[in-house]
């Protein structure tokens, strides 16, 4: 008997524990939805904010999928050669932009020393 | 000092997601045919794409989230199994998403959000809101890299 008293009031603690971080975790996701954020500042319900997280969702992955129709279009039409360079002077410049311009460096100087070599090989 | 200046800063996951996300798309474009393409080659170049976007955005994050590891179990069995049921799967997806909208509550949307976030099913209410805030800031960083790539694209 005590046994069950005692496990109603552990059962209700921790209902209380988790509706609070649940409370939190709604008002985390209320300002990441720009739909919410974007109106006035009245307190919107839980059920709202998990309304609009689902549609938001939603949007994002027709999103995904708009770009990545247009992206397999892009690399269809333009040429493949262009379509290469393109993506490799991305890949360096935003995934290394100091890599990138180490590398340009790199390649004057082996251009340098290149002509240096083959000038020293003729004369 | 100056090989930490020079050094690549730490990697976030948008950086990480742009490089696997780039060479991906460098691999479906060496695979182009030189023929005109069919229905069918658009349509897998299409998923080929989307699956590579997703897999790079979910490897980018690795195993910390649980929506990671979700997404990657699902592509893989996915992959083994064969990709023309992606399509089939979406469609269901659709079907499922209008009928289950008339549920009303914190429970109903709940239960949408589960379907919505991958592995969200296993999860409890406090774990599958907090893996669904990373799983949006996740999606939004995909869109806006997938938007600049394709930009980049374009102006060539």
């Amino acid at each position: 008997m005590s046994s069950r008293r005692s496990h109603s009031r552990q059962s209700g603690v921790s209902r209380n524990i988790t509706d609070d971080q649940i409370t939190d975790l709604v008002a985390k996701l209320q300002q990441l939805i720009p739909e919410i954020r974007n109106r006035s500042s009245d307190k919107v319900s839980a059920s709202k904010v998990l309304q609009e997280t689902c549609n938001y969702i939603r949007s994002l992955h027709r999103e995904v999928d708009d770009l990545s129709d247009r992206l397999s279009n892009l690399l269809a039409t333009t040429d493949s050669d262009s379509a290469q360079a393109a993506i490799i002077r991305s890949l360096l410049i935003k995934a290394h932009p100091l890599f990138f311009t180490k590398l340009c460096f790199f390649k004057t100087s082996l251009k340098v020393v290149e002509t240096t070599w083959v000038r020293s090989c003729f004369c | 000092m100056n090989s930490k200046r020079f050094s690549p800063t730490s990697s976030t996951i948008k950086s990480r997601f742009t490089r696997r996300f780039l060479r991906a798309l460098l691999k479906i474009n060496r695979q182009r045919t030189r023929t005109p393409s069919s229905p069918m080659e658009i349509c897998q170049r299409y998923l080929k794409v989307k699956l590579a976007a997703d897999v790079s955005m979910a490897s980018a994050v690795g195993s910390r989230r649980a929506w990671s590891r979700a997404m990657l179990a699902k592509i893989r069995h996915g992959v083994r199994a064969g990709s023309t049921t992606s399509l089939a799967m979406r469609k269901r997806k659709i079907y499922h998403g209008k009928k289950s909208t008339k549920e009303v509550g914190i429970v109903g949307n709940a239960k949408v959000l589960r379907k919505l976030v991958p592995g969200g099913e296993a999860m409890d209410t406090c774990s599958l809101l907090d893996e669904t805030f990373h799983y949006i800031k996740c999606l939004s960083t995909q869109v806006k890299v997938m938007t600049r790539i394709a930009d980049q694209l374009c102006s060539t």
